[in-house]
């Protein structure tokens, strides 16, 4: 149960400071969704659920979920929103508010694009690719050794890979 | 009643659609003469193109048709038609309209309607009226029932006007109607007032380019697919999609397609009109499929909130089978087989779904146009850009003497649009009521033809209905057989029997082959039957000697799949028909004087407003209120949604009242007893405080006697003192209890005791009520966290706005479901007491719960008490909720069956001040029609007493429903003969007495038991 009388009633302020737009016109249509890649994505950006939780001041649930690192930035959301709510500004000043409230945060998205040049798993997507004779794991850098060691390397030189470099393996 | 005021006695209405025929039909019944200013060539607006109408299903060109020509015919009535409004001058009373009348290029006095220039005209574009589904001629008529039925020639394709050659439609012309030396004139028209009603237009869907309409062929506007379900359309009512002409099998709506969008749209309004008709959409596209039909509507919420949509959507959810998906969609693509796939967001996942066609829901908006009339006119108009109107007069332009009805002032469906267009026609009048009959000239009507003893000459149209009775029945093989039956002397068939040329051919063919009788094989009587008696009039012969054969709702629509058999049983029952034809006979009328005094029962706002605009017009009035006060319901309001001050209002109106010497108020006093009728009434009130009883006489009756709240059993409502009805709620925040207005958690929870299976209904106003409380909380204290449970936000119009502005302030929404309820328990928490209010939050799925301090129920608006008793003495019908049933839901939204009361304000159904205050006005309009006429004509078809057969029995006194037969003794022959007598005025034809008769001894007129006989000898094939 949640308690929504305990609820931080200025989350919405802390999030708007981060340049969101008028987040709190949302009306829950759920049109942001209905276009939006990422919402296939292995762990779902369900973008509405994370406008909802701004506006019921769920500071808690907010911190824990990874989902708005899963946005891949193509704005349709934002493009088609009926109250100009632009959730894909509020996606990016969530992962700002998160880092910021937490300063051991790490999102796995950075990881991931360590490790493999993506920002979220694909497996999901691997059989469909393969059907199409694509290959099952899109390529990125990581398909070059040699380029992916100047990459890891130039990413060694980040404030959150050095400081946290037992997170970052190669 | 002719004067000598100054005042100009006529009234221009711009516009032609439902709105401005009303207006203009109320204006002329009432003793003006009306100008009626069409742009198009033919008058009918929208409703011509919509195939059926809710929350009813009536066809709506059937509705329509009647009004159409009456307004085409009405000899008060000048319609003009392809003309449009550039400028006016003078003042209220005496203005002075530039009017642009285009070149038609056609005789409107010579052309029979003959359609051949249509057919042989070389040039084609894509017909408007069926929107571009199909293609019309350079030289075309808009529709097939149009008014006038007369074409007229678009000069921007027709290839003369473009080359200098081509005239093949004079050419063909045999009436010489032709004529390519018109040239535009410019009208001066004088009018005492102005009512305006240009209506509106859809959405233009180009601006939302990934819906792909009009890139993908199987994506359509909702008024696409009206034309494609419409019998009079390009399909003829065979629904099939446009791609590959395969009958679709699953079909998707998706909703507020340019409402309720600030961004792409920029629209902050609700268009009010189209959950309502994408239901009726999906309902009635299954009934034009054989096939079995899938139909889903997106939607964010739900807004049925008129009389009788809730019932409406409840059905098609159960008995129909439509689905409801709360997701808005915007991304859908085209398979290659045309399918369209929607990708959309539900509950908690994405899903995809393939459908056969999707409708666009467009809303409605106010064209460049109008906005440019507005201009010209120098009209204010709103943040929207639809006619700003007065504070609590909708209709008030915001110039005087202009007034303004339907769409032009904000999206409405049917029923309100003819109450604002009655609405109108009442304020229009009641600033030129001194000049009332000085411009109108009375219809005259050729000498009677006596009929009687003549051996019957029986006319027979046989009606195709456009494909409605000709797609199923063999028409020119009924009208062969009808020509076969004896004493027909003349049969024919004809595409719409209803049409105004059609009425004229009627009296053509009455005359050339001497007919005694009439009968149309066509639709049902209720609706079409006077129009034809007034066909009849104008031909020289009794009204009375006309009969319908019903060969659409008794045979082709209910035996659609039978063809042959319906043929069959349509040959019976025009069989039958003539049966009955051969022994109607003339009928006289009797004419009764009009008592020119209104009763208007209730004193709240709409008992007021009705009252003070009779008084207006010149009526006197008597207005009865039971408790010791005006003011009704309304002085527990303290401001609308809009920040309009009630208040403030009731009391200018009360002084009005008061002040005004045609109108008698009478407070704390009862209705004990009516009798009488139409034109003359007698009612005997009962002054509650001083124990008198006195009767008065009036000519018409007003119910306005409104509502009241719902007493909740439901969230601990009368167990707990924190928990009020909003509008106690209101009362505490203008006391300014701080325990209210210094709470710090407030909970609002809607649909207390509305949209439940008991009261299945929506109370039309809580949504806005709450919103408005909500947000004058928000201004007292910012700080307070308030937040309304709902289970759809029903903000239509331009109430959604303040919906947007209650979220902007913080206000939260949370949905609940009915099968899950919110639940309230009075718990400590900590050491303090606090309604715990606890729900499962939809968009995240998970229980969620509220500390409230305060709970505010949003009550549902109930019929109030002594309603029975009060339908009983007028005789009135109440719906399954206590509601006042008016006449026609659509088309009669003040009236009743029983003639000379009318209904308005709350006692007919939830609804905003402004509201009643609107169907207040249209239904002193309504009043107005009977009032301002010298005497009234009765019907014919009513009992008559056979006094030699009667013997004073009795039977048939009790069963009289309108208590208007009579025991009677009388001396003759020196002994008491005992008899009834049957108070003309009072009987309705209903044949009760005839039927209870056991010595034939009283008849109904009309319906003789030897008329009756000969029809059941003929279905039965006895002869």
């Amino acid at each position: 149960m949640i308690d929504l009388t305990k609820a931080n009633h200025h989350l919405w302020k802390e999030i708007m400071e981060e340049d969101a737009g008028d987040i709190r016109r949302c009306f829950n249509c759920g049109t942001c969704v209905s276009g939006c890649p990422a919402a296939e994505a292995e762990t779902p950006l369900m973008i509405r659920r994370l406008v909802r939780m701004v506006l019921l001041g769920l500071e808690e649930k907010l911190l824990e979920d990874g989902t708005p690192w899963m946005c891949v930035t193509c704005t349709a959301c934002e493009e088609m929103c009926p109250m100009g709510v632009k959730p894909f500004e509020v996606g990016l000043a969530i992962r700002r508010w998160q880092t910021r409230k937490d300063e051991t945060y790490i999102p796995l998205s950075t990881t991931e694009v360590f490790q493999t040049g993506h920002t979220q798993p694909v497996e999901k997507v691997g059989e469909l690719r393969r059907s199409l004779g694509l290959p099952e794991i899109p390529p990125t850098i990581a398909k070059f050794t040699e380029l992916l060691k100047k990459f890891q390397a130039m990413l060694r030189e980040t404030e959150i890979v050095k400081n946290n470099d037992y997170m970052f393996k190669e | 009643m002719k004067s000598t005021s100054n005042e100009t006695g006529s009234v221009l209405v711009v516009g032609g659609g439902i709105a401005g025929i009303q207006a203009s039909l109320d204006l002329a019944e009432s003793g003006y003469k009306v100008y009626l200013v069409e742009k198009s060539p033919a008058i009918g607006g929208t409703m011509p193109q919509l195939d059926k109408t809710f929350p009813t299903n009536d066809c709506s060109m059937c509705i329509l048709s009647p009004k159409l020509v009456e307004c085409g015919r009405h000899l008060n009535i000048e319609v003009i038609t392809n003309a449009e409004v550039l400028d006016i001058k003078g003042q209220p009373g005496n203005f002075v309209v530039s009017v642009k009348k285009r070149a038609r290029y056609v005789d409107e006095t010579l052309c029979t309607g003959c359609g051949i220039c249509q057919e042989k005209c070389p040039s084609k574009t894509g017909s408007e009226f069926n929107r571009g589904l199909s293609q019309r001629k350079a030289i075309y008529i808009p529709y097939a029932q149009a008014v006038p039925n007369v074409p007229a020639i678009d000069r921007e394709i027709c290839i003369y006007f473009e080359k200098g050659k081509c005239r093949v439609c004079e050419k063909l012309c045999e009436s010489k109607a032709i004529d390519f030396t018109q040239t535009d004139q410019l009208l001066e028209i004088e009018a005492g007032s102005v009512i305006l009603c240009p209506g509106f237009q859809e959405f233009d869907t180009s601006i939302f380019t990934h819906y792909g309409h009009r890139v993908f062929p199987n994506v359509v506007t909702s008024i696409e697919f009206e034309r494609m379900l419409s019998p009079s359309g390009p399909l003829q009512g065979h629904l099939i999609r446009p791609s590959d002409q395969k009958v679709p099998e699953r079909i998707a709506w998706i909703q507020c397609v340019g409402s309720r969008d600030i961004h792409l749209a920029k629209n902050a309004y609700c268009s009010s009109v189209c959950c309502t008709y994408a239901i009726k959409e999906a309902v009635v596209a299954k009934e034009h499929c054989l096939t079995p039909l899938e139909t889903t509507i997106f939607l964010i919420d739900l807004r049925t909130f008129g009389k009788g949509f809730e019932r409406y959507y409840e059905r098609a959810k159960k008995d129909h089978g439509v689905r409801f998906v709360r997701a808005r969609v915007t991304t859908l693509y085209q398979e290659s087989d045309g399918d369209l796939t929607l990708r959309y967001f539900d509950e908690d996942r994405i899903k995809e779904e393939r459908f056969s066609m999707v409708v666009l829901s467009v809303g409605l908006r106010q064209p460049e146009e109008t906005k440019a009339l507005a201009g010209r006119l120098g009209l204010k108009l709103n943040d929207y850009g639809f006619c700003e109107t007065g504070d609590f007069s909708t209709v008030a332009a915001s110039k005087p003497g202009i007034f303004t009805a339907g769409a032009f002032s904000g999206p409405k469906d049917i029923p309100e649009t003819v109450m604002e267009a009655s609405a109108a026609a009442s304020e229009a009048s009641s600033l030129i009521s001194a000049s009332r009959h000085s411009l109108t000239t009375e219809k005259q009507y050729p000498p009677e033809r006596e009929v009687t003893g003549e051996q019957p000459r029986i006319g027979v149209f046989v009606c195709h209905c456009g494909i409605n009775i000709g797609g199923v029945l063999n028409v020119p093989s009924l009208k062969e057989y009808a020509r076969s039956l004896p004493d027909v002397v003349f049969a024919d068939e004809t595409l719409f029997a209803c049409s105004q040329d059609n009425q004229q051919r009627i009296k053509e063919v009455i005359r050339e082959h001497r007919l005694n009788r009439l009968l149309v094989a066509a639709c049902t009587p209720r609706t079409h039957e006077p129009l034809f008696r007034e066909t009849l009039r104008e031909a020289g012969l009794n009204r009375y000697i006309f009969e319908m054969a019903n060969i659409r709702e008794h045979c082709s629509w209910v035996h659609m799949n039978e063809p042959e058999k319906a043929t069959e049983k349509a040959r019976d029952l025009i069989r039958m028909a003539v049966a009955k034809a051969m022994l109607i006979e003339p009928l006289s009328q009797m004419s009764l004087e009009v008592n020119h005094t209104a009763l208007v029962v209730g004193g709240g706002i709409s008992g007021m407003a009705g009252a003070l605009q009779l008084a207006k017009q010149g009526f006197e009035v008597h207005l009865i209120e039971r408790t010791s006060e005006l003011g009704g319901i309304a002085r527990r309001h303290h401001h609308t949604l809009e920040g309009k001050d009630v208040q403030a209002y009731l009391n200018k109106l009360i002084a009005e009242v008061s002040r005004e010497p045609l109108i008698h108020i009478h407070r704390e006093t009862e209705i004990q007893g009516v009798s009488g009728h139409i034109g003359n009434f007698k009612t005997a009130l009962r002054d509650q405080s001083k124990g008198e009883v006195k009767e008065i006489e009036h000519g018409i009756t007003i119910l306005a006697t409104g509502g009241d709240v719902y007493k909740p059993n439901e969230y601990l409502y009368g167990e707990d003192p924190r928990v009020f009805t909003v509008l106690d709620l209101n009362d505490e925040i203008a006391k300014g209890n701080p325990s209210v207005v210094g709470s710090k958690n407030l909970v609002m929870i809607q649909c207390v005791g509305s949209r439940e299976p008991e009261r299945l209904y929506c109370s039309r106003v809580c949504c806005g009520g709450s919103i408005k409380t909500a947000l004058k909380l928000k201004e007292i204290n910012p700080e307070m966290n308030i937040y309304i449970l709902y289970r759809d936000i029903r903000t239509y119009g331009f109430k959604e706005p303040y919906y947007q502005e209650a979220r902007d302030k913080g206000v939260t929404f949370i949905r609940y479901d009915i099968e899950d309820k919110p639940f309230v328990e009075a718990v400590k928490e900590g050491d303090k007491d606090v309604l715990k209010v606890s729900l499962k939050d939809p968009i995240l799925g998970e229980p969620v719960f509220i500390d409230a301090d305060i709970i505010g129920l949003a009550a549902a608006i109930v019929p109030a008490s002594g309603r029975d008793s009060l339908a009983q003495f007028f005789k009135v019908p109440l719906n399954e909720d206590g509601f006042f049933l008016e006449a026609h839901i659509k088309l009669r939204p003040v009236e009743f069956p029983t003639e000379g009361v009318f209904v308005c304000g709350l006692a007919h159904y939830p609804k905003t001040i402004e509201e009643s205050i609107v169907q207040a006005q249209a239904a002193s309009a309504k009043a107005a029609t009977i009032l301002s006429r010298e005497s009234i004509e009765l019907e014919g078809n009513i009992s008559q007493v056979v006094d030699e057969n009667c013997d004073g029995c009795a039977y048939c006194v009790d069963p009289c429903p309108y208590k208007a037969i009579i025991l009677l003794e009388y001396m003759r022959e020196g002994a008491v003969k005992k008899t009834v007598e049957v108070n003309e005025a009072a009987c309705k034809g209903c044949g009760c007495c005839q039927a209870t008769c056991p010595k034939k001894g009283i008849f109904v007129r009309g319906f003789k038991l030897e008329q009756i006989g000969a029809q059941v000898d003929a279905a039965l094939g006895v002869t």
